[in-house]
């Protein structure tokens, strides 16, 4: 256990540092979301007649379709750490050649690879707050005081995610060239699961996809608590969808990676590129 | 002639390193499709189950073809945003994998070794639009408007600008030491003013007036007016003309920049700092 925490702080600690090593990271936390967000917002607004969206509010219950980007795009910052902190750093540590003498190290490969996200998932939580400021002021976004009920539903959320994250990093262990891999991954899971349009706009084949992501959950679930939108089903059950597919997603992840982490040693490629 | 060598030397070194890693294929098959998708789905979820919200749309653009209108934005969007990846963080790539300095040291002109750096994003980026027409119109029937002459003519008026923009770049990752911060900077720039989803008539009067300062908003506009609204290439001349001109000031700037900044790491021996 001790030794669990020493690996933990250690790799929390160097991507802390990394992080403020380059200022610039912090800096363009406050211009990111303008940038994905503008064009989602200005198209909306090629939409609205008198600011008003009756077209999207049959999809969605009402019109604060500003709220909706908003929200998806803070739950995509989330699903883009794990595809790129977790699945990208094994990739980072291959080109750096520091791969190899961090597995050496006589510590779990899952312990090595799971902490160093973590600092990454404290950094996106002050980025999203960050997002809720600059979007407020930039385009009015507002949220209702379920807040807390929120927090309850992303936290099981967030522990899945990881467990998708292990399964990525095993696909760049065997894939060696991550960028392609990550960048369709997450945004075809991301996409998929409804983070800037509702899912009920898809042909059926789509919807029943997306239906079978549990991040599709997530998405709808802190769109209905945070401004009051129509969710695709009782928040009941979509907080039971979500518990589920933590089990299920840590588990499988987990599995998935320490095989391929196998794998790599009998064939002992890890240093190949 | 030695200049060229040089740009022939390190464009083959680059497809070598391209076709060694093969997943790049999937990335140009899929994205110019997904890509375009994510801003048309939403627009489509904009304008209702009923589409009464097209109506608008149409008023504030000048045309109903949704799909059409966003695939011309988000297609010079991503060749910028390849360029930006590929060529912007050319030199930083090497200075990561540790092969910066001995080329450096090579008796050949830097800017030539730079040039060479961005042959690949212009092939990249010409198989990118290509691939974006190609899916559109076969999958989702989208009718381009011109003929093929006019769109490569049209590919060829942004290029300058893309290059230029690309150069420019370069030269300042090799100064900032931090090519994702830069490249979210450069295409969140294009995002905001350039109009890939929106016209940009709907943006305050401030943005509009910034907008005229990138040479994207002319390009972007001159390829809709050829390939969406069915505009002559003549039609198009004021905004083709506006993105040549801003398109050279560019890459004369970008060649500025680089002298100076290899001056710089010269001087401060800063070639090898992360």
């Amino acid at each position: 256990m001790r030794r669990w925490l020493i690996v933990i702080k250690a790799r929390f600690l160097i991507s802390m540092k990394m992080y403020f090593r380059y200022p610039i990271n912090v800096i363009m936390t406050l211009f990111e979301p303008l940038m994905w967000i503008t064009p989602f917002y200005f198209m909306g607004k090629t939409f609205s007649q008198d600011g008003n969206m009756t077209g999207f509010q049959k999809y969605t219950g009402n019109s604060d379709f500003v709220g909706f980007l908003v929200l998806g795009y803070m739950i995509t910052s989330y699903v883009s750490t794990v595809f790129w902190s977790m699945g990208f750093s094994l990739r980072e540590e291959m080109t750096q050649g520091v791969l190899e003498s961090n597995w050496s190290a006589p510590v779990n490969r899952t312990t090595l690879l799971v902490s160093k996200s973590l600092f990454q998932f404290c950094a996106t939580t002050f980025e999203v707050i960050l997002t809720g400021i600059v979007c407020h002021f930039a385009f009015g976004f507002t949220i209702t005081s379920n807040l807390l009920k929120a927090i309850g539903f992303l936290i099981p959320s967030l522990i899945g995610m990881i467990g998708i994250g292990m399964a990525v990093s095993a696909l760049v262990l065997l894939a060696k060239d991550a960028n392609p891999i990550i960048d369709l991954s997450n945004s075809i899971v991301a996409g998929l699961s409804g983070s800037f349009f509702p899912i009920k706009v898809m042909p059926k084949g789509l919807m029943f996809i997306s239906l079978a992501l549990p991040l599709t959950y997530i998405y709808d679930s802190s769109r209905a608590l945070l401004i009051n939108q129509e969710p695709l089903f009782s928040l009941k059950t979509e907080f039971l969808i979500i518990v589920a597919s933590m089990f299920i997603f840590t588990i499988l992840g987990s599995y998935v990676f320490s095989k391929v982490e196998r794998r790599c040693r009998m064939l002992g490629n890890l240093g190949t590129h | 002639m030695n200049n060229l060598r040089v740009i022939y030397a390190v464009a083959k070194k680059d497809l070598s390193s391209l076709f060694r890693y093969p997943t790049w294929i999937i990335s140009i098959l899929i994205w110019p499709l997904i890509f375009p998708l994510m801003y048309i789905v939403s627009a489509i979820g904009f304008s209702g189950p009923d589409r009464s919200g097209l109506s608008t749309f149409k008023a504030a653009t000048g045309t109903a073809d949704i799909i059409g209108f966003i695939v011309i934005g988000t297609m010079v969007w991503m060749a910028v945003n390849l360029t930006m990846w590929n060529f912007g963080g050319y030199l930083r790539n090497e200075q990561m994998k540790g092969t910066l300095e001995s080329n450096w040291l090579c008796p050949i002109n830097k800017f030539a070794f730079l040039l060479g750096g961005g042959v690949i994003s212009i092939v990249l980026s010409l198989i990118f639009s290509i691939v974006s027409v190609v899916e559109y119109r076969l999958i989702f029937g989208v009718h381009f408007t011109g003929n093929v002459f006019e769109w490569i003519l049209i590919f060829l008026i942004i290029m300058p600008a893309v290059f230029g923009l690309g150069m420019v770049f370069a030269s300042l990752v090799l100064w900032a030491k931090q090519v994702n911060a830069m490249v979210n900077v450069v295409r969140g720039l294009m995002m905001i003013l350039c109009g890939i989803t929106f016209p940009i008539s709907i943006m305050p009067g401030w943005m509009q007036f910034l907008a005229k300062f990138m040479p994207f908003t002319y390009g972007i506009e001159a390829a809709r007016q050829v390939m969406v609204k069915d505009k002559s290439i003549m039609e198009a001349g004021a905004n083709i003309l506006a993105c040549l001109g801003e398109g050279a000031v560019l890459m004369i700037v970008g060649k500025i920049i680089f002298n100076m900044i290899e001056n710089r790491v010269k001087l401060s021996g800063s070639l090898e700092r992360f």
